[in-house]
């Protein structure tokens, strides 16, 4: 019974001291061997297409369900989390540029697309049709699509009978402590493309003062936008700014929150929409499969299935989204004239950095 | 003999480039390769920003905060494992518990305690706030290196020793010096993870140079940069490591092979330190309570099958990547645990430690699309190897200070009859080393199945892994859902600590205080 180690001490005396490490290393190359075998898993004789996303997997996951069931196309995704702010897709694009893994980048928003674009990330692809509402980005790069709009989400408990914040420029409302209110760093995520936007509209060292007073008054900088929605809910701040899904998330949970969108009067700028973008990697291993998927995304019955889900609020003109968040049927959007150029963004964004993060 | 001698060296050198080459691509690869983009693109330097007096004093104030931290967490964790060790029965083995919430992220520890100090109609804020709840995270971590640490000791020594003095000077002359090694370097892990840790700090509103290296990572979307902003964190953790490690070293050879298998008998201690143990102790209770607690009050229990059912895919990713991360970092301190005896050796093996995951998980996209290394890219051995760069020089440090603890007669006893074939390798040394083999597994599991930021960049397409998904339910507010898979993670922990006791032997509560079990 058992093992005979000595008729193996045998074998391994005649190896010597150099076999003996060799065969070391070698079970460990053999190891690596049997993961690199497990690696080719797949079928090949299923079509499929690798798309990176930045849409929380709650919303992404049934439209490419959907997609699959319709197309016949696998779908094998790779989610973002708002720990990396985004950055973590777009950085893994960029790094494997040279030898690109992804077919497709569904971006919940856009402000990322034109960093990849100048990284040559991006290829173009003009669809044959375009849906009303849909756009294209400079150079046919990406497209865009839907949207989420940024509210307030205000605690009813802690506002009491005060009358809700009605303006972005309410942040700095001597009413308010500073501590009462929530947002997110604007260097990254949706509220980045917030202050690029107010940026826009205001003028670069106009947002830079704004910043500065919010970060003097000592405004809670969080670390994403659904942590600006827990404070809320938890009434530790009585309101926030933050995107139409988080707030209409917590809306539609019963939590003690509702929602407004900021700056609707006649003298206000509006709220801003931010809009989805779907662009096709340049060198997709499966090109035209990718092509279909956005053909898919943009289309009347994904832009439905995200609406019911609570991902988009608008499309194209239209406010698409479910009742349940009790927000106003009609918004004012905020227009944007689109003038700065990429230098002036990324200096804008290096200058709230030093603003923002001491 | 010359000639005899010369043979040998050859032998030992060829030895030496095979370990070497190991450790160059699995473990300082991801870290080369990132290097050597900052030299071909030099340009990365500009964007990096200099060190300015604000980032300077900002880095000054989290590395004061990440000392602080870790020397209280390892303190408190100290004076609990010193009480603990002198505990039996059914006592000294539930409080092996802490060890299973290691893989809980510090995100929920902290939402835990912010959940009972809303409770509790306490504001958490400030640095003081951070200093608490880091505190208390990062306690489980220190209980582990106390216990081992306290395990160390001398038995024969400590009973000699109160022979002429009392127990207090006992335990500060000999215990307490034996101990401090593996305190140390435990108090070095909590440092690293403390100073690379920008979440709880978020939560507190407090900025710290974590952050802004994360900013850097963000805006210039070069790992190069970003590198360059976090290089004084990686300096001064390796600094810490080589310190703590050489007297590790020196002392780790000191203690005596001849210990029993003992309990050691309660010390009579002044009644301030006894009472200073018993809240420690408390503490540590506290946190384990805390959070498994407000994780099952959190979890829908009536539908947890089904919660943990749609995510089995999830959950056999992230248990097949951090086994097999666990076995490789296993195997690689076999290789390489025995050359930890030179100093540039220790500091290649501990320099990945300090490297932030983006940095590693970039730097392995950078490695393994080089051409002709291509064939990794995209595989799911991407993800082990981000675990195995990350964890694998815990797992060599480790047997490292196991294999210091092993008799050297006995080996040499069993080579002299059997010489060095598998006889020894299986009936001697393995035996010997199991515990370092053991822990060194369970620490690298437990560790990977929380990992987060090298594998959200290198995770495979269609194989996300168990993390990103918990992640991705707490940011859309799916809290019960999020608790039902941290209860598994909790559970997975504890089953597979209980099965690695039940592997070696040693359930029986006198046996975990030991050293070395059935010497």
């Amino acid at each position: 019974m058992g093992w005979d180690f000595e008729r193996l001490d045998e074998v391994f005396a005649m190896l010597g001291q150099t076999g003996r490490h060799l065969l070391l290393h070698g079970l460990l190359g053999l190891l690596l061997s049997l993961f690199l075998a497990a690696c080719d898993s797949g079928d090949v004789a299923v079509e499929e297409v690798t798309i990176y996303t930045s849409v929380d997997q709650h919303f992404s996951e049934p439209l490419f369900r959907r997609f699959e069931q319709v197309s016949g196309v696998r779908v094998r995704p790779v989610y973002d989390i708002e720990a990396a702010k985004t950055t973590g897709l777009v950085n893994r694009l960029i790094g494997e540029s040279k030898r690109p893994l992804a077919d497709v980048l569904w971006n919940g928003e856009v402000s990322q697309m034109r960093r990849l674009a100048e990284h040559g990330v991006l290829a173009i692809y003009r669809p044959k049709r375009l849906p009303e509402g849909v756009a294209l980005g400079p150079k046919g790069r990406w497209l865009e699509f839907g949207g989420r709009v940024r509210v307030f989400i205000i605690n009813r408990q802690r506002l009491g009978s005060r009358p809700p914040p009605t303006s972005i420029v309410d942040l700095l409302d001597p009413r308010w402590q500073g501590g009462d209110i929530a947002i997110a760093y604007p260097l990254f995520g949706t509220t980045a493309t917030h202050a690029v936007a107010l940026a826009e509209v205001w003028g670069v060292a106009p947002t830079l003062d704004f910043f500065s007073q919010l970060e003097r008054r000592g405004i809670r900088f969080v670390d994403g936008n659904s942590v600006v929605r827990d404070l809320v809910v938890s009434a530790r701040a009585v309101f926030g700014l933050t995107d139409t899904d988080d707030a209409c998330g917590a809306v539609a949970r019963g939590e003690p929150v509702f929602a407004t969108f900021p700056d609707q009067g006649a003298e206000g700028m509006g709220a801003l929409v931010i809009p989805n973008s779907v662009g096709l990697i340049e060198g997709a291993p499966h090109e035209e499969a990718a092509k279909r998927f956005i053909d898919f995304v943009i289309g009347e019955e994904a832009t439905a299935l995200l609406a019911q889900s609570g991902w988009l609020y608008v499309s194209g003109r239209q406010v698409v989204a479910d009742p349940d968040c009790r927000l106003p049927a009609r918004l004012k959007r905020m227009s944007l004239p689109s003038g700065l150029d990429a230098e002036a963004l990324d200096r804008l964004r290096r200058d709230l950095r030093d603003v923002i993060v001491r | 003999m010359p000639r005899r001698s010369a043979v040998v060296k050859g032998r030992a050198d060829w030895s030496w480039v095979l370990s070497a080459a190991c450790w160059l691509v699995l473990g300082l690869g991801p870290v080369v390769a990132i290097l050597a983009a900052l030299i071909v693109e030099p340009e990365s330097w500009l964007h990096a920003g200099p060190l300015s007096a604000r980032r300077s004093w900002l880095f000054v104030k989290s590395a004061l905060l990440a000392f602080s931290v870790a020397g209280a967490a390892s303190v408190i964790a100290a004076a609990a494992a010193h009480w603990l060790r002198s505990q039996g029965g059914a006592r000294a083995l539930l409080l092996w518990l802490p060890l299973s919430l290691l893989t809980v992220p510090p995100y929920l520890h902290a939402a835990a305690w912010m959940g009972l100090a809303d409770h509790l109609g306490l504001q958490l804020s400030g640095w003081m706030a951070v200093f608490v709840i880091e505190t208390l995270t990062f306690l489980p971590l220190g209980l582990a290196f106390g216990l081992a640490g306290f395990a160390m000791t001398d038995r024969q020594q400590v009973d000699a020793g109160r022979v002429f003095a009392d127990d207090w000077r006992v335990f500060h002359a000999i215990e307490l010096p034996q101990a401090a090694p593996a305190i140390g370097i435990g108090a070095a892990l909590i440092f690293i993870l403390a100073i690379a840790d920008y979440s709880v700090p978020a939560l507190m509103q407090v900025e710290v140079y974590a952050l802004e290296a994360f900013v850097e990572y963000s805006i210039a979307a070069e790992s190069a940069a970003s590198l360059l902003v976090a290089l004084p964190v990686l300096l001064l953790c390796v600094l810490l490591l080589v310190l703590v490690a050489a007297p590790m070293r020196a002392l780790a050879v000191k203690v005596s092979f001849l210990a029993p298998a003992q309990r050691p008998r309660a010390p009579a201690l002044h009644r301030g330190l006894r009472l200073m143990r018993s809240g420690a102790v408390m503490l540590c209770l506290a946190q384990v309570l805390v959070p498994v607690v407000s994780l099952f009050l959190m979890t829908p229990l009536g539908d947890i099958w089904v919660i943990w059912s749609v995510s089995l895919r999830e959950i056999g990713s992230s248990l097949s990547t951090s086994m097999l991360a666990a076995s490789v970092s296993v195997l690689l301190g076999l290789l390489l645990a025995p050359r930890l005896a030179s100093t540039g050796w220790l500091v290649a093996v501990l320099l990945p430690l300090a490297a932030p995951g983006s940095l590693i998980g970039t730097g392995l996209i950078v490695l393994w699309t080089l051409p002709g290394l291509a064939l990794v890219h995209g595989t799911v051995v991407m993800p082990v190897l981000a675990d195995v760069a990350r964890f694998a020089p815990l797992a060599i440090l480790i047997q490292y200070v196991q294999s210091k603890r092993t008799d050297p007669g006995l080996i040499e006893a069993a080579r002299l009859y059997r010489g060095n074939g598998p006889a020894v390798w299986l009936k001697v040394l393995l035996p010997l080393r199991a515990q370092g083999l053991a822990a060194g597994f369970f620490v690298v599991l437990g560790l990977s199945m929380s990992e987060l930021t090298a594998n959200l960049l290198v995770a495979p397409p269609g194989a996300q892994s168990l993390i990103v998904k918990i992640y991705g339910l707490l940011h859309y507010g799916a809290s019960q859902q999020a608790a039902a898979l941290c209860l598994f993670v909790l559970i997975f922990s504890m089953a597979s600590m209980i099965g690695l006791l039940l592997a070696l032997g040693r359930l029986r509560a006198a046996n975990l205080w030991s050293a070395h079990g059935r010497d």
